[in-house]
């Protein structure tokens, strides 16, 4: 079919169109729908980019048929398909399971405005991934985080707006320094398309501009991508927001930040200055073990639920950044499974939070002493996901926790530290999640959680459908490993 | 029915159990504990069907996913495991006999619960005995300690959940903070995980890295409880007793001296160990734990909390018998592991079977009970003196061969420790049979009471038959540990 | 960058093919960046409306002392 030619630029372009239209649905539950309705054939393209990306390492497509590297160039490669899959499928799954959740914490007559903002959201994280070139990943950027910015402010707490404010700041900072940072790429090689710029960049006399451009960039992305220390944004603006909002944003919004960095810094920048590897290394790997120890740190003492899983994700996004920060394939591989497995993790608590928060106004872990007795089921998901997250045998953190390790002990002397970096982070893990455990199953029930009842029943299958895909990706680990793999492969092939 | 089927039923079966144990949960209590003995039974018969084959020196294994690359999750079934499996199905059905005595006499609550979890984990017991590699037997160990943990937390009341918390800190901070890493630098030093007699580490790796591996492995492996990572075995005396039993003879510590054994035989490779001066360390770790735990347990006044110490030296004796590296002392270790399963499951039976009819905890509190509950202390006694070593207990063979083991190394260490450690243990099991036995009550108790009910009496009373049974018929699992692959000859 | 020295706008004209263009694209990426800054402003300036009407003040201090005592 002459469609599936498209299909790149259909995956955002499906969503941004039909973001304006739902803000015009005023009949009740026809967002919700239409929005869920498009966020699954926004997952159906992503299937079938992947598919195409199996069979042929990558897919170009020009926009309006402008020839590259005039025209804007959509260039989906394993590494996107990998990140295609995790936003789309969380997009969707919070919204199929979300419906209740959204109507307690948002008013209808805002909804059409919310869930157009979502679809916003999808376009702009879609976006950022398929495009190949370097002003569209800003223009995107900036839509994905515009739309962040109105999902979060939807919060029934007044706190964040406080918080989104900070992020607004925090976040057009970051896109200003991504900016320049292009800008002085574009003096320096007169192109904007990435492959171009790669091959441009040989020819460049004056190197200085270029490693300027990739300081730049390269902090404007880890501003995005709440990377120590200027991870100073996430902590509140994922526990003010409107849960479901937090379980998608929390699965996505910094993998996509992540995902520009090393693409860029990869394909772009790494086999073009001298010794870059090493100074990647050098710069990213401290920030990435800091990032790990002191944000597992802080979570233990967090007195709030989704602080707490707030504070465990900027650990996460550590993790991610060591693996890449070791510049090989396996590193690189591993990752990249663990953006895979922890968007699963940590959706799926996020999700059991969501359950939570239909029976509690407050989730401080006060609160919810004793629950696991009144919301059984939803907690059994959260030890599932928490496991995960901690990376015991059979799930799907182990996976992606065995491979850091593994690529760790082969780095020397610097591999042994590492190692014990990543157990000791493990065993923090161990000890927040079995705080609120053990709270949960063995505190004495205070009155709100008495009266509490099991969590509806959609938002309950939908979180459990995630929990139990940890458990299978944690067996049976083949496809994300393969994708993680040929992603690695293609982002390091230019590597000396 | 193929080997591997039998493989792969033993370890879905207790699964089975569980799912059914739900179903008929708390609406149906005398079908849930029908399900439970039947598939215990069920469980026993499957895994002694493999008897056979092994004796007959096959080696059936069955290969099940490839779950990281290169690394498959495999099941081998070889006489060590063989002899684990069989430890561990045979007295889960014993166990489940008195747990429903225990259970119903004390009136506990979350009964469902409680006969789920130890189906699961009996299920991960079956897996760490048959598992052919290290990672398929980190994944059930694993297992075995998340699924233990609720059971270990039963009571769920404050003092409870904070023991249970140390029970799982330290189980998890040992398995994930060295036993984990140490998997995964064997592996990137052999290229596999496998268990192969003569091990998998000979020409990869010498000198100190040796010793150091030895040492991730050893407290890596917290179940074995050696010195320093043992103090979540008095933790868990929280649980109600047929946990403890559970928890000592049946699967958890076993697993833990089990792995020891594996990784010192068939990853490590007895010729290397013997060879590399580093590694020397594991003999007088494990020595210091006997003579430390016996002298701790010396000081108990709570009988559950003095079995606790007494389990921790009853392991390193294993680890110690392990490490001489010698053929007699390792079949004397394997003998042990199944002398101190049936003389400890009969302590503790006896101790839980005083909890339910007198509610008695502490020592001194048994003057005179012999009286009232014979049976019992009968049972007690024969198990008492297993634990000694005396005949015609099953802990006179196994000493006798850890004994045989040090003298043919000429290993004074050994030697002179297991002299003391019998005179420690002498000196706190005696007097209490002495007082069970010959003493006058000194206060009558609250209520008037005589022995414990039908199915504790049963319970404690076969497995004191197994005591004595295991040093008149012996042979079965000599024959049985002396095929332990890769020995020197 | 942008404009070339002898360049007029990037308008192509029948029949016209020796024509030197100035470079369009720089004003596009300062448009574009104008576009999205504005809608940040705007975006910005809306949530310190809703901060205003929630909190009563848009002062930094007083915000964290009343979300301190709540």
């Amino acid at each position: 079919m002459i469609l599936t030619n498209h299909l790149p630029a259909l995956q955002v372009v499906v969503p941004l169109l039909v973001a304006p239209l739902v803000v015009l649905m005023r009949v009740r539950g026809l967002p919700w729908a239409v929005a869920t309705t498009t966020s699954l054939v926004a997952f159906a393209i992503a299937v079938g980019l992947t598919n195409t990306v199996l069979d042929s390492y990558s897919v170009t497509y020009e926009m309006g048929s402008w020839r590259a590297p005039y025209g804007i160039e959509l260039h989906v490669t394993s590494f996107s398909a990998l990140l295609l899959l995790i936003v789309t499928a969380a997009s969707t799954l919070t919204l199929v399971a979300g419906k209740q959740s959204i109507d307690t914490e948002i008013e209808h007559d805002r909804q059409p405005l919310f869930y157009a903002a979502w679809l916003l959201a999808l376009a702009g994280f879609t976006g950022i991934v398929v495009t190949g070139d370097a002003f569209n990943i800003f223009v995107f950027m900036e839509i994905a985080s515009l739309a962040s910015y109105v999902l979060i402010a939807a919060g029934s707490d007044r706190r964040v707006l406080p918080a989104v404010f900070k992020y607004l700041i925090m976040g057009t900072i970051g896109a200003t320094f991504y900016l320049i940072g292009v800008g002085l790429i574009y003096m320096m090689t007169g192109t904007l398309n990435l492959a171009d710029m790669e091959a441009r960049i040989h020819e460049v006399g004056e190197l200085r501009p270029i490693l300027v451009a990739a300081g730049f960039i390269t902090l404007g992305l880890i501003l995005k991508a709440a990377v120590f220390p200027l991870h100073a944004w996430l902590p509140l603006c994922y526990t003010y927001a409107p849960h479901i909002v937090t379980a998608f944003l929390a699965a996505c919004s910094t993998k996509v930040a992540l995902y520009v960095l090393l693409r860029f810094d990869f394909l772009v920048f790494q086999q073009n200055l001298s010794a870059h590897e090493v100074q990647f290394t050098v710069f990213l790997m401290p920030l990435a073990v800091l990032a790990i120890l002191i944000a597992s740190g802080v979570a233990v003492f967090e007195r709030n639920l989704k602080g707490l899983l707030a504070y465990s994700s900027l650990a996460q996004v550590g993790y991610i950044l060591l693996g890449a920060s070791l510049v090989s394939v396996p590193g690189l591989t591993a990752g990249l499974m663990h953006m895979f497995n922890h968007a699963l993790a940590k959706g799926t608590l996020f999700l059991a939070v969501a359950c939570l928060g239909m029976r509690f106004t407050r989730l401080g872990l006060v609160n919810l002493s004793g629950v696991a007795r009144q919301m059984p089921w939803t907690m059994a998901a959260f030890v599932l996901a928490g496991l995960s997250l901690i990376g015991v045998p059979g799930t799907a953190g182990f996976i992606s926790k065995w491979m850091l390790i593994s690529v760790a002990l082969q780095e020397g002397a610097l591999g042994v530290a590492l190692v014990a970096v990543i157990v000791v982070s493990s065993l923090l893990a161990v000890v927040y999640i079995w705080r609120v455990i053990e709270l949960a199953y063995f505190g004495d029930p205070t009155e709100a959680s008495q009266l509490a009842n099991e969590a509806p029943a959609w938002l309950l299958v939908g979180t459990w459908v995630a929990a139990l895909m940890n458990i299978y990706f944690g067996v049976i680990p083949s496809f994300p490993l393969s994708l993680a793999r040929e992603s690695a492969a293609s982002l390091l092939q230019h590597l000396p | 029915m193929t080997n591997e089927f039998l493989i792969l039923v033993s370890i879905l079966l207790p699964l089975a159990g569980a799912v059914g144990i739900t179903i008929t949960g708390r609406r149906y209590p005398n079908l849930r504990e029908a399900v439970t003995l039947v598939t215990a039974a069920s469980l026993a018969v499957v895994v002694w069907a493999l008897l056979p084959e092994l004796l007959a020196g096959e080696r059936p294994s069955v290969r099940v996913a490839e779950m990281l690359p290169g690394l498959a999750i495999e099941f081998q079934v070889e006489p060590l495991g063989m002899i684990f499996a069989a430890l561990a199905s045979l007295l889960w059905i014993i166990n489940s006999i008195y747990s429903i005595g225990y259970m119903r006499g004390n009136n506990e609550q979350h009964q469902t619960r409680f006969y789920v979890l130890f189906a699961v984990a009996l299920s991960a017991a079956m897996g760490i005995a048959f598992a052919g590699n290290l990672l398929t037997l980190f994944i059930f160990y694993e297992v075995l300690t998340l699924s233990t943990y609720p059971l270990v937390a039963h009571k769920g009341d404050g003092k409870t959940v904070v023991s249970a918390r140390t029970y799982l800190g330290i189980l998890l901070a040992t398995s994930i903070g060295l036993f984990l890493p140490a998997i995964i630098w064997t592996y990137h030093v052999t290229a596999t995980l496998d268990f192969t007699p003569g091990g998998i580490l000979d020409g990869h790796l010498a000198g100190p890295a040796v010793g150091l591996l030895l040492a991730l492995y050893v407290f890596g492996i917290g179940k074995a409880a050696v010195m320093p990572v043992h103090r979540w075995l008095p933790a868990a005396m929280v649980a109600p007793t047929p946990v403890s039993a559970l928890l000592h003879a049946v699967a958890v510590v076993k697993a833990g001296v089990f792995t020891i054994t594996k990784v010192v035989v068939y990853i490590f490779g007895v010729e290397l160990l013997f060879t590399e001066t580093s590694a020397d360390w594991l003999l007088f770790a494990a020595a210091f734990t006997v003579i430390a735990a016996s002298v701790v347990a010396l000081r108990q006044t709570n009988l559950k909390r003095l079995l606790a110490y007494s389990t921790i030296a009853q392991l390193s004796y294993v680890v110690m018998a392990v490490a001489i590296l010698k053929p007699l002392s390792e079949i004397g270790a394997t003998i042990h592991i199944v002398a101190h399963a049936f003389g400890k499951i009969t302590l503790f039976f006896a101790a839980g079977s005083i909890y339910t009819a007198a509610k008695k905890t502490e020592i001194h509190q048994l003057r005179g009970i012999g009286r009232r509950m014979p049976w019992t202390m009968a049972a007690f006694t024969i198990g008492a003196l297993s634990m000694i070593g005396v005949p015609p207990t099953a802990g006179f063979v196994s000493k006798w061969y850890i004994l045989a083991g040090s003298f043919q190394s000429d290993n004074h260490v050994a030697i002179v420790t297991i002299i003391v450690s019998t005179t420690l243990n002498s000196l706190y099991f005696l007097p209490i049979i002495f007082y069970a036995w010959f003493c006058r009550e000194e206060v009558a108790p609250v209520t008037d009471h005589g022995e414990a009910p039908l199915a504790i009496v049963v319970a404690l009373t076969a497995t004191a038959a197994l005591t004595v049974l295991l040093f008149l018929f012996n042979q079965p699992v000599l024959d049985l540990a002396s095929q332990l692959g890769g020995m020197p000859k | 960058m942008n404009k070339v020295d002898g360049g007029t706008a990037p308008i192509v004209q029948k029949g016209v093919t020796d024509q030197v263009f100035s470079n369009p694209l720089p004003q596009v990426l300062i448009l574009t960046a104008i576009v999205v800054g504005i809608s940040t402003t705007a975006l910005g300036l809306a949530i310190v409306v809703r901060i205003k009407e929630s909190y009563g003040t848009i002062e930094e201090h007083e915000i964290q002392n009343l979300d301190r005592d709540s």
